[in-house]
């Protein structure tokens, strides 16, 4: 039911999203995947009718959102990256300020603000000031005033940034209700791969403005069925290490994290005693060692030689 | 419309400095300058123009003179007894003493009699603002100049230190207005003769003066309401640049965006920046004037029909703030920044107040300055408050109101033409 074609965004000299394709059934709950500065708040813009496709269309049930913006403002609900609610006023006072401009009045308003304060679990904090709220519930009211309208889709561009990890959860726990429960289409925006792996059905990974792989979870990872990777812990680093497994045949890619390396290697290359015995050779101390099956993140960093984030 | 008014209200109320900024500040501000620079203050708030009168002239020995000059002429025996009933009635001075203490005056000048020395020392010690001396001979030269067309005639000197120049040219314009008064009806007595002379007598009262001069025709205007005007059209312009700013931070929240988002039209938005400006404006000068007129006794508020008048100068300057304060946001929008609201609210509101008297009283600027604050909306909104306060009816101020109008409606489509139009590339 939504649908962009070759969407492209240019600001003057960066291409910020490049031809990108995607679109959501009704229902369905999508990832959009992809490192800083890749292009989704751009694409969401773009989608959302605030800012103008330098190319390309976006269409609502098969109706020009670049042409007429109005065909989609009344079901969509936005997620702001930023948390875009007035600081100075209450939850309260938020959601009757932006449920009046969508139109609502009198009984009904204060039935969806109600409604909404209750999916985002803020009722009883509803009469203080946004300002001293904690990040985890900044985020939340933020997330409120987008439902309150009862979009039939809902876009959510990183909800989760920067909150600790209960908040999160139950964030994350909201959503997939919204999408399960009452059927709501998600457009959910991220850069944590466990966030869209749990909840999303599809995902798009995008990068440098391009779409650069989709399919489902299983899909996806299957990408990466010839491979799989081995996670080393070390007490500290040890360059020469790292140095000595790249050099290894099987070994496709290394990577270095704060608690040790991983190793992508091929499938069933079976090279833990070697890697014992290089580690050994470079007096290496090695606190735990473990192999995967491949993740998004994977995926991602076999595409894109990188990884999600730094 | 309502909604983002109430919107704009509460978050400007919870923004405690703000909030000092637009109404303590003025206030504070109306007190020192009205009092520091008053010179007509007491504990009671507005205070009389307390004058002293030296008297050098001996009236009688004056008329006394004029009287034997007249009998030594050669005039027609009835010339020389109208004459000298003329001069026995009719002595300059006097008639303007009676004026300074008549009711009219009550309260608004405190005549005393001293001597020239202690009058002196009086005015040094800034315990009097003006002296009225009455030279020599005065009597005896106005009467020759005034019923035998004869001589130089006299002058009343006024002298003053220059510490409250308004206050000053007040007392100034009260006896010049007298002296020109006792001038006219002479014209008239020389060519009319007795009759008209003792007719006079009983008319010449401030009352007649009415419409000679304007200051006279009412009760002057205290320092204290010159500044609590002068800090009301000033910070009415801090709730314009205020608006920008705030704007600028529902763009940069991305709030903004959210309300585009519902599909509320830029111009709604824009509109109800116009109508939060004017409230906000209309309630803010509304608590400074109410303040000063409880505080400070400034002005009285039992007379409808003065506050009437007050409240629809104010309400024609909101609409004109409004406007400018939609300038700001629109211009706020357009670039991104806060940057010109501050450079409104830093720099532009102090050149504005300036030139339209907020700061040193018009009275004492130059005419150039007087001229170019006719064209800041509140240099034109002071004159309109100034004006109707000294008693001038709508017709002096309407086309100050209609000035402010067309200022309105010029900024307002302005802000319309800058405000970005559609969804920005
Ligand atoms: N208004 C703008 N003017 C110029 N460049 C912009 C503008 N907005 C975004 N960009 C550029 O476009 C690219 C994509 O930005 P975008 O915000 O869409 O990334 P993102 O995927 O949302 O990143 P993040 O995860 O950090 O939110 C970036 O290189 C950014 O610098
Ligand atoms: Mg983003």
């Amino acid at each position: 039911m939504l649908e962009t074609t070759d969407l492209r965004k240019v600001f003057k000299s960066t291409v910020a999203v490049d031809e990108v394709n995607l679109y959501l059934n009704k229902g369905e709950s999508v990832g959009l995947l992809g490192p800083n500065g890749a292009g989704k708040s751009t694409t969401i813009s773009m989608i959302s009718s605030l800012s103008m496709p330098t190319s390309g269309d976006v269409k609502w049930n098969g109706e020009s959102v670049v042409k007429n913006p109005n065909v989609i403002r009344n079901v969509l609900g936005v997620v702001p990256q930023e948390i875009a609610v007035y600081e100075e006023l209450t939850a309260l006072e938020n959601l009757k300020f932006f449920g009046k401009i969508y139109g609502l009045k009198g009984e009904t308003l204060d039935q969806k603000v109600e409604d909404a304060l209750k999916i985002v679990g803020l009722e009883e904090k509803q009469k203080e000031l946004v300002k001293n709220y904690s990040g985890g519930m900044k985020r939340r009211i933020n997330i409120a005033v987008a439902l309150l309208h009862e979009p039939e889709i809902i876009i959510m561009d990183e909800p989760t940034v920067g909150i600790d990890p209960q908040s999160r959860n139950y964030i994350l726990e909201m959503v997939r209700q919204l999408n399960e429960e009452k059927g709501m289409t998600v457009l959910y925006t991220s850069h944590y791969m466990e966030e869209v792996e749990r909840l999303c059905d599809r995902i798009y990974i995008m990068d440098h403005g391009k779409v650069i792989a989709t399919g489902t979870q299983e899909e996806l990872t299957s990408i990466l069925s010839s491979e799989e990777s081995i996670l080393i812990e070390l007490d500290r680093p040890y360059p020469n290490l790292v140095k000595a497994l790249s050099g290894l045949e099987e070994v496709l890619q290394v990577v270095e994290h704060d608690k040790g390396i991983k190793l992508i290697v091929t499938k069933g290359s079976r090279l833990l005693g070697k890697v014992f015995q290089i580690a050994e050779q470079e007096d290496a101390q090695i606190a735990g060692i473990n192999v995967q099956v491949p993740t998004l993140e994977d995926v991602f960093l076999h595409l894109t030689g990188r990884k999600l984030r730094d | 419309m309502v909604n983002f008014l109430k919107k704009d209200v509460l978050i400007l109320i919870r923004d405690r400095t703000e909030l000092l900024v637009l109404l303590l500040m003025p206030f504070v501000l109306t007190a020192i300058l009205g009092f520091a620079l008053g010179g007509v203050m007491s504990e009671e708030g507005f205070s009389e123009l307390k004058v002293a009168i030296v008297q050098e002239d001996d009236t009688e020995a004056g008329v006394q003179q004029f009287i034997d000059d007249v009998n030594s002429a050669a005039f027609p025996d009835e010339a020389k007894v109208g004459m000298t009933e003329a001069a026995e009635s009719f002595q300059p001075f006097s008639i303007i003493e009676e004026a300074l203490f008549s009711d009219d005056l009550e309260g608004v000048v405190k005549v005393s009699y001293l001597a020239e020395d202690e009058a002196l020392e009086a005015v040094q010690d800034e315990e009097i603002l003006a002296i009225i001396k009455v030279p020599e001979d005065f009597t005896y030269q106005a009467l020759q100049k005034m019923i035998l067309d004869e001589g130089e005639g006299s002058e009343l000197i006024i002298q003053s230190s220059d510490h409250s120049a308004l206050a000053v040219d007040i007392v100034d314009d009260i006896i010049s207005t007298l002296v020109d008064q006792i001038n006219l009806e002479t014209a008239i007595a020389q060519v009319g003769g007795e009759e008209a002379i003792t007719s006079t007598e009983e008319e010449l009262s401030i009352h007649d003066l009415g419409g000679v001069e304007s200051v006279t025709d009412q009760e002057p205007l205290s320092m204290l309401q010159y500044y609590t005007f002068g800090m009301a059209v000033m910070f009415a312009l801090y709730v314009a640049s205020t608006m920008g700013s705030k704007a600028y931070i529902e763009n940069y929240q991305h709030v903004f965006d959210r309300i585009l988002l519902s599909g509320r039209s830029r111009n709604l938005y824009l509109s109800g920046k116009w109508v939060s400006t004017i409230v906000l404006v209309v309630m803010q000068i509304f608590i400074l004037l109410v303040a000063s007129s409880l505080v400070f006794q400034a002005f009285q508020l039992n007379n409808w029909a003065y506050w009437g008048g007050i409240g629809l100068i104010s309400l024609v300057y909101a609409l004109t703030i409004g406007s400018l304060g939609t300038l700001l946001v629109a211009m706020a929008m357009r670039t991104k920044s806060n940057a010109i609201p501050n450079v409104f609210a830093f720099g532009i509101v102090s050149v504005f107040a300036f030139l339209g008297g907020s700061f040193a009283p018009m009275f004492q600027l130059p005419d150039v300055i007087n001229q170019m604050g006719l064209w800041v909306p509140n240099g034109v909104a002071m004159n309109a408050y100034l004006q109707w306060t000294q008693g001038l009816g709508l017709s002096a101020i309407g086309p100050l109101l209609v000035r402010l109008l067309v200022m309105a409606i010029v900024i307002f489509s302005m802000s319309l033409f800058i405000f970005p139009k559609r969804r920005v590339a």
